[in-house]
């Protein structure tokens, strides 16, 4: 019983470790997103004055 | 940019979070528990997705690197760059989610004389060193090709995972010799698994168009910026 409840432990773990990974690279590409935002930003900028 | 159809995206998503559901319902409440190995064997369903889609990734990056040396265009290093980042989460989820497994059912986290571990640690350090290399060059014609010669040379330990899966096995159970052998899985836990397969598939092919889709737009920035002379 122990080593079964042991088991379903390990098994949401490993579960949640989809998630947290597809988490953090939704996050990065979320990060790299604004960063394009910002450059696009910039360069609309820099054409007006010119 | 040549036009970019967000259908495909919206349905790609709608249909990965439908699998994704349906697949987390066959997993957990559909499909037995298998006898020998208990609960934890349901690890399966999705630790060998996460490592077929690593596979389907990394080929993906040894094709577009070949398209990109023969007919040097830059959207073939382009898909090259974005499979491999996507490959490379796929393989992290297997490689922590197979010694989460191996606690259980082997009694420890790792085994340095298993070929399957390490051949497959080899290659996750080995699209590692790729994205690692695409940072270090800057001139963008030289990067894409040192790339391209890597992310060849690169896919040669699939075929060494996949042998040593299939074949060398040591006393340690493993999932692979199970579903590829004749009546390994029940018919609800093929179902199970193959649901779970097509899911993490349409979920990699989404993110890779995301990524491709957004590695277009850097370079088209880039060439703005370069016009611009900045």
């Amino acid at each position: 019983m122990e080593k079964s409840s042991q088991a379903l432990a390990y098994l949401f773990a490993a579960y949640s470790v989809i998630w947290i990974i597809i988490a953090i690279y939704l996050l990065i590409m979320g990060e790299k997103i604004s960063r394009l935002r910002k450059d696009l930003e910039n360069l609309e900028e820099s054409l007006k004055k010119k | 940019m040549e036009k970019w159809n967000k259908k495909i995206d919206y349905f790609l998503f709608l249909l990965a979070f439908i699998s994704l559901l349906v697949a987390l319902y066959l997993t957990f409440i559909y499909s037995r528990i298998e006898k020998e190995m208990g609960i934890i064997q349901k690890i399966f369903y999705f630790h060998v997705p996460g490592a077929w889609v690593a596979f389907l990734a990394f080929f993906i990056v040894f094709i577009a690197s070949i398209l990109f040396l023969k007919n040097k265009d830059i959207k073939m290093d382009i898909i090259s760059h974005a499979s491999a980042e996507v490959g490379i989460y796929f393989c992290t989820i297997t490689l922590i989610t197979g010694p989460i497994w191996g606690r259980i059912a082997w009694g420890k986290w790792w085994d340095w004389l298993e070929p399957r571990l390490d051949t497959y640690l080899v290659l996750w350090a080995l699209y590692i060193g790729y994205l690692v290399l695409r940072n270090a060059v800057e001139d963008d014609f030289r990067r894409a090709r040192f790339a391209a010669v890597y992310g060849i040379v690169a896919f040669a330990d699939v075929p060494l995972v996949i042998i040593s899966i299939l074949f060398l096995r040591k006393f340690m159970p493993h999932p692979g010799p199970i579903i590829f052998s004749r009546g390994g899985l029940t018919p609800d836990m093929k179902l199970a698994f193959f649901v779970s397969l097509f899911a993490f598939t349409v979920l990699f092919i989404l993110l890779l168009r995301r990524r491709i889709f957004l590695l277009r737009i850097e370079e088209e920035i880039k060439n703005l910026k370069n016009k611009l002379g900045r």
